[in-house]
């Protein structure tokens, strides 16, 4: 990987601890507790500390540089105390949450395979903070697009609920992002006080909408 | 009616985004848009409607006979409609191959449109789809990421609107800008913004597209960056590119007829 590459995954990976405390925080437990069966290089092979930013090369049979992430604060970001904290072997107090960066001359373990759920956290210990991530991140999906029955132009939900019933309505709007809920909520005037004009929360707009729509049919 | 054609036969420029957040920037400034999907890969379709590839699409009024009209529908974006695009017009420069006045195609189906601007969105490629769209076109918008490979083909749309304009009498099609997109405060995006400041003098736009990941996030939400996150980095852009090309391309008063147009200039 180029060196402008890797910087720039770096500093996404860094920012993305900074968002998360206590991602960040697990991370500097796991870096500080010593490792039962350290890999020849005397590093912890796939620890939570270690992270790939990319595809894992390990899959494709290639060797792996690893990178640490090492707190900053912490004895900065020196060859001696990069190496310290490389060392598995060698436990060191758990650091307090705080921006992470890379510690030179280190080599970045493969990221296991992502459990069946797709959260990038393992169950278990943590998993609430597990959960707290997915709601926020976007997870990417294959994109068919919107169901053909709705036609062009934006969905009328009125019509769709007098066609499909309450289930049917919240299935078809559950297919829809942001900008085509907005757009039904703009369309049909379903927020005449503008509360949801700069709403970008795509379930309260769901249910916005067919909280209109029962209402009316009511 | 102004037409203005997004072109740039590189790909991954930003052709589909400066379409679709340019069409949402002119239609906050009261204007009435029409986007036209001209490209096969029917990425701006998908970017303000949430529809992939849907059918009937610009490819049944290119190669088949359907009006156009019965086509345009609303989008996410307030005051924008489309034309929307298929997969299937990936296959119009084989098909339109032997029929006459195949350029003009595009340009006939516009007739009498009465939106304040048609902003067209076109291919990677100088082929029978673009040329329809710069037929189509009284301005063209050239999106250009600022590397060195971008400079490789500039020349080569240059001299496809030159020709262009020669063969079929467009006197007035004439480059309304080149529009740097994903920039960011680099050498080497400063010294390629210098070569193209000397190659197209007065002709590189004010507005600097920057590199942003709310760009990305509103393609996915199927709406354009101005209703997504207007005070992003990237919504200010384009909100201040849509000034830039009101100012620098005023929307035509009549309805859309492109020989008057050409004629009248």
């Amino acid at each position: 990987m180029a060196p402008e590459a890797l910087a720039r995954t770096l500093r996404a990976v860094a920012a993305e601890l900074e968002r998360d405390p206590a991602l960040a925080r697990r991370i500097a437990e796991a870096l500080a507790a010593p490792t039962p069966d350290p890999s020849p290089t005397g590093e912890a092979e796939g620890s939570a500390g270690n992270l790939t930013p990319g595809p894992s090369p390990a899959r494709r049979g290639e060797s792996t540089p690893t990178v640490s992430l090492v707190p900053l604060g912490r004895g900065g970001l020196s060859s001696k105390r990069d190496n310290q904290d490389t060392d598995a072997s060698a436990p060191t107090p758990a650091p307090a949450p705080a921006p992470l960066r890379r510690a030179r001359g280190t080599r970045v373990a493969p990221r296991p395979p992502l459990p069946e759920n797709g959260s990038p956290l393992p169950a278990g210990e943590g998993s609430e903070v597990g959960a707290a991530r997915v709601n926020r991140s976007f997870r990417p999906r294959l994109i068919t697009g919107a169901s053909p029955e709705l036609g062009a132009g934006i969905p009328d939900p009125f019509a769709l609920y007098a066609e499909k019933g309450e289930q049917g309505l919240r299935a078809a709007l559950a297919e829809l992002r942001t900008g085509s809920l907005r757009a039904i909520v703009r369309e049909h005037r379903l927020d005449p006080a503008g509360r949801l004009a700069g709403n970008n929360d795509a379930d309260k707009l769901r249910a916005a909408i067919v909280k209109a729509v029962l209402r009316a049919a009511r | 009616m102004t037409a203005i054609c997004i072109a740039n036969n590189k790909g991954g420029v930003g052709k589909t985004t400066t379409a679709v957040n340019l069409a949402a920037g002119l239609a906050r400034l009261n204007y009435r848009v029409l986007l036209v999907d001209v490209d096969g890969q029917a990425n701006a379709t998908y970017a303000l409607t949430g529809r992939v590839h849907p059918r009937p699409s610009l490819y049944d009024v290119l190669v088949g006979e359907r009006k156009l009209e019965t086509l345009v529908s609303k989008t996410n974006e307030d005051q924008v409609w489309i034309v929307p695009g298929d997969e299937r017009l990936q296959n119009v420069d084989v098909e339109l191959a032997a029929r006459p006045g195949r350029e003009w195609r595009l340009a006939k189906a516009l007739h009498g449109q009465e939106f304040d601007y048609i902003i067209l969105d076109t291919p990677p490629s100088l082929g029978l789809l673009t040329q329809n769209a710069l037929a189509a076109s009284h301005r063209v918008l050239i999106p250009i990421s600022l590397t060195e490979f971008s400079l490789i083909g500039m020349d080569k749309l240059e001299a496809t609107i030159v020709e262009l304009r020669d063969q079929l009498d467009l006197v007035d099609l004439e480059v309304a800008g080149v529009v740097a997109t994903f920039y960011e405060e680099t050498n080497t995006a400063r010294d390629t913004w210098g070569v193209l400041e000397k190659k197209y003098e007065g002709h590189m736009l004010e507005t600097r597209i920057p590199k942003n990941l709310d760009l990305e996030k509103a393609h996915r939400e199927n709406e354009s960056v101005l209703s997504f996150a207007p005070n992003s980095s990237g919504g200010k852009a384009y909100m201040a590119l849509a000034r830039e090309v009101k100012r620098l391309v005023p929307a035509h008063p009549r309805p859309y007829d492109r020989r008057r147009h050409t004629q009248s200039a």
